[in-house]
């Protein structure tokens, strides 16, 4: 990922074609429509494939060739992905396919179409708005208003807090147990894993607090993209919970048109459909193969609640209700933990070592406790247990700023305690974020994608 | 909008007092810190060494060589001013330091060796700079290294202190507690190591290749030529001590020691000055002296400090 000013004009063409596009299949009738949108999604979608996926397509289109003993090679592009594309490219094909399905009228004004487009808090890292949530507010005067900079501020230093001081720190940990995965021991890798599944929570919905709150700020609402995915009880609730603008982006245009298409097929076309849906999102995610069993790994599980649902309820019938929810956190949980595991390794053979490794975690506990001491020493070596402690404490915190917030938003919360309360909470995360950020060049996670 | 300006400037302005205090005072409370990463700058900055007998050099220095044995020995006022992880351009920077604030000593005890020539990439303890960087002695030599500080760093209020939350801690300690002393078994800048034998330097040269991997770097030498020619212009009489290493030591490094040494004896016959080399003593064999390759422990140390206040007797004393 990378910001090449030329770049822009890829961008600039893309929007020219969509706002025509969305004109165009307004005002025609019939197939032309159709055409219209096909013509729309494949401008789309090529210039997607081109820049993120035709040196994964050669290389592994030469690796084929290599195994067949044949010398033809395709050779690689000497290209970047221009910053965003997989965010605004689908944000673009959102607007086409709602003008197509009548849900959205075409937007006549040029600019304000761009600005869909490209409204830059959300231009690099989403939310991926709708047309439906985000033109209409473009037509309307949005005058200053002092609630609107308040809440949205509150939403930035919230934003903030979770991508610099936690994210940042675990992500060092993380680093360090990943990028060396075979010196590691399966305890080490277990926790890795774990600190990656909150680094990647605080990083991406840091970014989207942000991106909520700058826009706040100006006075749009963008929609909610995390709402505490981790205390989902099942992987479809998880996806309802985590990167909403993007969960619901595959449900709306591919996973539901599929199932509705194939629905002749009862059960299988629904199966069908999750794992296409969540093989496109691990391939949206990036061009590595790791991401595809990523996505796999998400269809399989959702299929597999799809099929089970009858059965699973009668059995969470004979267990207590209490026991039931946390044994369901549990396994949910530990499952999006596993999936990680390809989704962070640096690459799909360094995930299977990871994995092969894990069984060994029973053992090494089992020995630390028999030498006291053990745990810190050997097991995770090279982590400070300084180091360790802050960051478990920062994951408290964490927790505990989800279990005070309730139903609503931590800092909608913080707005109604007295004067002096607020003002010492802003202070207080200000200097936390000051003094205990890490402001070195780590970027956002999802800016890769 | 004016109220939300407002109070976004009383909230900033707010934030910058207290950053601003509390830099003061944490700096402030550092500099009458007694621990073992600041006496020695504390004592340069404030005029507290004035040593007739400086001792220069990196930790193999600080560790090995004390002034109490060479004050006893020679009646002089010797300090030690060697610093972790010190390669010779960090060890001018703080005898600039040192010159700028105290008086001038008569001779300067420096300890040379492998490294005499070499500069790393790293800032060894980058941490002990972070209360001086407003000095542009410590700011330019700082600036050579990959710990290099930012420009947030050297000009946000408490900015240099983001992550250091032990230094904050012992500077507000000892602003407010004027009795505060942390643990300090230091005698004028000398800090033996009571440590037993470990793998330490030998791990190093493992882990980091490139440490020491260039032996004669070409502005090292010269920043150590220019030095010796200062001090002759100065009246300042050097003396050259090659602090004992455990026999095998530069074995493990790919430094070209010899060639090294042979430098530093055209530079002493040059620029006439004397040259204690241990390197072939006896208690290089005694890794029982040793707390790792390269430094000796607290034992080793005093039966190797009166070695050489014995031999030092003569030079001084002319």
């Amino acid at each position: 990922m990378a910001f090449v000013p030329v770049y822009i004009l890829i961008l600039f063409a893309t929007i020219v074609i969509d706002y025509a596009a969305g004109i165009l299949i307004e005002n025609a009738e019939g197939h032309k429509r159709r055409l219209w949108l096909i013509m729309s999604l494949v401008t789309n979608v090529g210039i997607l494939v081109f820049f993120k996926y035709a040196n994964f397509l050669s290389t592994n289109i030469n690796a084929l060739l290599h195994i067949s003993d044949m010398s033809a090679r395709i050779p690689l592009l000497k290209i970047l992905l221009p910053i965003g594309l997989s965010f605004h490219t689908f944000q673009a094909m959102s607007y086409t396919i709602e003008v197509y399905r009548g849900n959205q009228k075409a937007e006549r004004h040029f600019g304000i179409y761009a600005l869909y487009v490209m409204f830059y808090p959300q231009l690099v890292a989403g939310p991926i708005e709708r047309p439906q949530n985000l033109l209409h507010q473009f037509h309307t005067p949005h005058p200053f208003s002092y609630d609107d900079f308040v809440i949205g501020m509150r939403r930035v230093l919230w934003g903030l807090f979770k991508k610099c001081v936690i994210a940042d720190r675990l992500g060092i940990i993380v680093d360090n147990i990943y990028n060396h995965p075979q010196q590691q021991s399966a305890t080490a890798l277990i926790l890795g894993t774990v600190f990656f599944a909150f680094q990647i929570f605080c990083d991406f919905s840091g970014y989207s607090d942000i991106a909520l709150g700058v826009a706040r700020v100006m006075g749009f609402h963008l929609m909610v993209n995390f709402n505490k995915p981790y205390n989902a009880k099942s992987i479809s609730e998880f996806w309802r919970k985590w990167h909403i603008s993007l969960s619901t982006w595959l449900s709306d245009y591919v996973y539901t048109p599929l199932s509705v298409r194939f629905r002749d097929y009862g059960m299988k076309a629904v199966i069908v459909a999750a794992i296409v849906t969540f093989l496109i999102s691990g391939f949206w995610h990036g061009a590595a193969w790791k991401y595809m069993v990523w996505g796999l790994l998400h269809g399989i599980a959702i299929s597999y609640e799809i099929a089970t649902r009858k059965f699973r309820k009668k059995l969470f019938k004979k267990i207590p209700e209490q026991a039931g929810r946390l044994i369901s956190l549990f396994l949910t949980f530990s499952y999006v933990c596993f999936t990680y595991i390809f989704f962070r390794a640096n690459s799909l053979r360094d995930a299977l070592a990871v994995i092969k490794k894990l069984p060994s975690v029973f053992s090494e506990i089992g020995q630390a406790i028999r030498h006291r001491g053990v745990l810190t020493g050997q097991l995770l070596s090279g982590i400070p247990t300084m180091s360790l402690l802050v960051c478990i404490g920062y994951l408290l915190l964490l927790e505990l700023a989800h279990r005070y917030e309730g139903r609503g938003s931590l800092m909608e919360m913080v707005g109604t305690k007295p004067r002096a309360v607020r003002w010492g909470i802003y202070f207080g995360m200000a200097f936390t974020i000051y003094l205990f950020g890490i402001f070195n060049s780590r970027q956002f996670i999802y800016f890769q994608f | 909008m004016r109220k939300a300006i407002t109070y976004s400037l009383l909230f900033g302005c707010i934030m910058l007092l207290i950053l601003c205090i509390t830099q003061h005072m944490v700096d402030k409370g550092l500099t009458a810190s007694k621990s073992q990463y600041f006496t020695v700058w504390n004592d340069a900055y404030q005029s507290r060494i004035n040593a007739d007998l400086l001792i220069l050099g990196g930790s193999r220095a600080r560790i090995v060589i004390s002034p109490k044995v060479l004050d006893s020995v020679l009646h002089v006022n010797s300090y030690n001013l060697g610093i972790d992880g010190g390669f010779i351009p960090i060890q001018l920077a703080m005898l600039k330091v040192y010159l700028q604030h105290n008086r001038k000593p008569k001779y300067i005890l420096q300890n040379v060796d492998f490294s005499t020539f070499s500069n790393g990439i790293h800032l060894s303890n980058s941490e002990q700079f972070i209360p001086y960087i407003s000095d542009p002695i410590v700011r330019e030599m700082t600036s050579h290294y990959q710990e290099k500080f930012t420009i947030p760093e050297l000009y946000f209020p408490l900015f240099k202190y983001n992550n250091h939350l032990n230094l904050i801690k012992e500077g507000l300690l000892c602003y407010f507690h004027t009795g505060y002393r942390s643990s300090n078994n230091m005698y004028k800048g000398f800090s033996p190591r009571l440590l037993a034998f470990d793998n330490f330097f030998a791990m190093r040269i493992q882990k980091e290749s490139d440490y020491l991997r260039n032996n004669i770097q070409p502005e090292v030498d010269s920043q150590f030529v220019d030095y010796l020619k200062f001090c002759k212009s100065n009246d300042i009489k050097l003396i050259f001590v090659y602090v004992p290493l455990l026999h095998d030591a530069t074995a493990l490094t790919s430094t070209d020691s010899s060639a090294v040494t042979r430098k530093l004896l055209a530079y002493a016959k040059e620029y006439n000055i004397p040259f204690l080399s241990y390197v072939n003593d006896t208690l290089r064999d005694h890794k029982e002296l040793f707390t790792d390759h390269i430094h000796l422990n607290v034992t080793g140390a005093q039966i190797f400090n009166e070695h050489l206040a014995y031999d030092l007797r003569t030079i001084v004393a002319n």
